[in-house]
């Protein structure tokens, strides 16, 4: 093998256009893709190795501008001006080419290499207009390769585009982006005059100084050259009674505005499924009649699907049993084996995946289809008493998978105030560990509307968090603002390769956590350590919760995952069937204080992560007294 | 000269009553706040008018009256929030506005409105935006430009209103949407 050049291509463009789509299929990834903005939180890398190049793609999070101060834009831009990606491919939605030619321009005043993916042409198809790409492509003077991204449809003639502008085969001349004849003669006056030693390109550094962007104006040292630059935006600012950095933005908007109607080509109306269906689904009245019913269905569906294949699972594994405990060989091996692994192996199986795979199913569906960013929009007037709006709809509502993407999700917030809330409340979010609980305690023993209690309760519970955090947590709250991406049919092959990599994570974290604590319950029953804890801990637990002293194990492991607090109280005490050492009422404080009492590790590491450590902490913290205290309470009630 | 001079002191007066409408003024306050030689005419010739009423030496706004206290008090603040919008200090804002405020025609005023105020299904172009710098360059970055037509797409209850622009839809929150000033197009 010969040596491998080496070459570095970053993904960048809007929300929602298709990067990560992209992403996936230059490297064989599985970042999540799904048709809501937002998605893409951090930049992400991976290889990909095409004619005689070792290639890395940088995957950036989708924003709409390098002007406003999120983390988002901070990160995208300063790996586009400082790290200097060889190429830039810029993905850009067919659907939506004025938005998405306005972020192009930013693009090209940051002095990027760009390759433009005009993604979606499938759908353009079925709009009614179309684009001339070549014309667009002698506009920009930038290549523009038609991409069908989830179909993998103009990758490699994109790659080799990419290629090509990298070995100069063709030349690399963009068109070039002039502001009014004011605005240049400041830039010029400017140009040789300001000290420049950075990465970032000599004339976007002057424009964004003169802009008064705060992360540039940190370069200048020397107070006198600020003071004149500044003396120069305000005189821009005179001119035309606005902030320059609003002008240049209206300025490269009207520029995307004329490019755009001169590429774009009407054809005949066409009818307009996504509309039509956004009369119903948005509609002031049978949106939220669809929404409540949609949500109802998905948790009947899990649940009863979840029931029936689980029944079936656990007869046969029944069967397997009773054919080890009849194999000859040293009894107490016998039960380490069977009791510690078997069980656990067997706990995860029957219970977990029945639930979880149609759990993926479904929320990948929700989220292909578009149909979450509905939600969002339908949930936003009901968010605003939580401090929150609708865009934190995508982080809670993941949060029924798995808190940890939750949490980190919060990002898509505005302010600090907005993300400290919504990954607290992440973390109460019933994920599917939690929903393995509900049903496979709570459903099987005591019948499916005890399942809708217990999930009442636990979102009424988040509400009057929400609303005390919306009181307590000092900080602004900003208003909703975000795109909503047209309805499409969701693809079964996305949907089943997302729902398989979600489940994935959960065969290879989650499953040995399971199976080595069930193993480590074993010995330490055979050590006798157990017996002097929960003695220790029986008071507590008899008096004040009135529950079995032996179900404060599970709850111990259960800080790992907690559905070992299921699967731990099956082995422990010998039998899948808990009515028989458990009364209802004590099966319903059980699961309560299961779903509040601390969130997992892995939530915790990335709350702390979030939040910082001493916030993850007292949040932790006050979540256990909360859970202890109304395991207290409802023993005193019920 | 006179007449003008007599028809800004009357709508001050009205503005003036209509931002203190949750107080009781007294004719004394008020003659103390505005300190004019022919007070007592003024406010004879507003009663004769109609737009005021005496009870017990408060004065009260009929429902005229405080139409034209509430109309006066709009084009108030819309002259200040776009004077401050386009950098003017606020005390200068607040003097000129209250200048500025009785030269406005209602037809000039009439098409303007809050996004928030446009139906479904109507069309406006944007004229300014009120807020801080982060949110008009936030709204600004998704293309809610001065100048750009917006159509309001539908509207949830209480909350938020979907609208299309350039080409796309956008979801805006209650609270932006009282930002956005737009004329409003037939």
């Amino acid at each position: 093998m010969g040596e491998e050049k080496e070459l570095t291509i970053a993904l960048a463009g809007n929300a929602n256009v298709g990067k990560s789509a992209i992403f996936n299929q230059l490297t064989g990834s599985h970042q999540i893709i799904g048709n809501w903005p937002g998605k893409t939180i951090e930049k992400s890398e991976g290889y990909l190795i095409y004619k005689g190049y070792k290639i890395k793609v940088v995957d950036l999070p989708g924003i709409y501008s390098f002007s406003t101060y999120s983390e988002e834009e901070l990160i995208s831009r300063d790996f586009i001006a400082k790290e200097k990606p060889d190429i830039v491919i810029n993905v850009v939605d067919a659907l939506h080419l004025e938005r998405n030619l306005f972020f192009t321009l930013q693009l090209i005043e940051l002095e990027a290499k760009l390759v433009i993916a005009l993604n979606q042409v499938d759908l353009l198809e079925k709009s009614d207009f179309t684009i001339d790409s070549k014309k667009l492509e002698n506009i920009l003077n930038i290549p523009v390769i038609p991409t069908i991204a989830i179909e993998g449809k103009g990758i490699e003639k994109l790659i080799e585009k990419c290629i090509e502008i990298y070995e100069g085969k063709i030349r690399y001349k963009p068109i070039k982006i002039e502001y009014g004849k004011e605005v240049e003669e400041r830039i010029n006056e400017l140009f040789n005059f300001v000290p420049y030693d950075n990465s970032y390109p000599k004339r976007w550094f002057i424009i964004k100084l003169l802009e008064g962007d705060e992360e540039i104006k940190k370069l200048v040292e020397d107070k006198k050259i600020l003071e004149i630059i500044e003396k120069k935006s305000k005189e821009l600012e005179e001119i035309h009674g606005e902030p320059i950095s609003l002008i240049l933005t209206q300025e490269k908007y009207n520029l995307s505005n004329k490019i755009t109607r001169e590429v774009l080509i009407k054809k005949e109306k066409r009818v307009n499924f996504s509309d039509l269906l956004d009369k119903i689904f948005l509609h002031p009245i049978f949106g939220y009649f669809t929404l409540i019913i949609s949500l109802f269905l998905i948790f009947y569906l899990i649940f009863k699907f979840g029931n029936f294949v689980s029944g079936h699972l656990e007869s046969f594994f029944e069967l397997i049993k009773n054919g080890f405990l009849k194999l000859n060989i040293n009894e107490t091996l016998k039960k380490i084996l069977w009791d510690g692994i078997g069980e656990g192996v067997i706990g995860g199986i029957s219970i977990a995946l029945p639930y979880l795979i149609p759990f993926y199913i479904l929320l990948s569906i929700l989220e292909d289809s578009g149909y979450l960013s509905r939600m969002a929009f339908l949930t936003d007037s009901f968010m605003h008493f939580i401090g929150l709006h609708g865009k934190a709809f995508f982080p809670l509502m993941l949060g029924f998978g798995c808190n940890v993407p939750a949490v980190l999700g919060s990002r898509i917030l505005e302010t600090k105030k907005q993300k400290f809330i919504v990954s607290t409340l992440a973390t109460l979010v019933p994920c599917s560990a939690r929903t393995i609980i509900i049903i496979g305690l709570v459903g099987i023993f005591l019948g499916f509307k005890y399942v809708l209690i217990v999930y009442i309760i636990d979102i009424v519970i988040i509400i009057l968090f929400g609303i005390l955090l919306s009181i307590l947590v000092p900080g602004k709250s900003y208003g909703l603002i975000m795109e909503i991406p047209p309805l499409r049919k969701p693809s079964t092959k996305i949907v089943l390769k997302q729902s398989w990599f979600r489940i994935k994570d959960f065969i290879y974290f989650a499953f040995p956590i399971i199976v080595f604590g069930s193993f480590l319950l074993q010995i330490l029953d055979l050590t006798n350590l157990l017996n002097s804890f929960v003695n220790l801990i029986s008071p507590f637990f008899i008096s004040f919760l009135g529950l079995p002293p032996l179900t404060s194990i599970p709850l111990i492991f259960g800080i790992l995952r907690k559905e070992l607090t299921l699967i731990m109280l099956f082995s422990l005490f010998g039998t899948t069937n808990v009515l028989s050492f458990m009364t209802p009422k004590q099966i319903i404080i059980y699961s309560l204080i299961t779903l509040f009492y601390f969130p997992c590790v892995a939530t915790f590491a990335v709350l702390k992560k979030e939040i910082a450590l001493l916030n993850a902490i007292l949040i932790a913290v006050f979540e256990m007294i909360f859970a202890f205290l109304l395991g207290g309470f409802l023993n005193l009630v019920l | 000269m006179k007449n003008i001079f007599m028809k800004k002191i009357k709508e001050e007066i009205l503005e003036y009553l209509f931002r203190e409408k949750k107080e009781k003024v007294s004719l004394s306050e008020l003659k103390s706040y505005f300190n004019l030689e022919n007070f007592d005419e003024i406010i004879k010739s507003l009663e004769d008018e109609g737009k005021i009423k005496l009870e017990n030496d408060f004065v009260i706004l009929t429902d005229q009256g405080e139409k034209e206290g509430e109309d006066i008090f709009e084009k108030h603040e819309f002259v200040e929030d776009f004077l401050k919008n386009i950098g003017v200090s606020e005390d200068f804002a607040h003097e000129k506005a209250c200048e500025i405020e009785h030269y406005i025609s209602e037809d000039k005023l009439k098409d303007i409105h809050p996004l928030s105020e446009l139906n479904t299904g109507e069309i406006g172009e944007i004229v300014l935006i009120r807020g801080g710098r982060g949110l008009i360059q936030r709204l600004y970055d998704m293309g809610l430009t001065p100048g750009t037509e917006i159509k309001v797409l539908r509207q949830a209850p209480f909350g938020p209103i979907e609208i299309l622009l350039r080409g796309y839809h956008l979801a805006l929150g209650r609270g932006v949407t009282d930002r956005i000033w737009v004329k409003k197009k037939s």
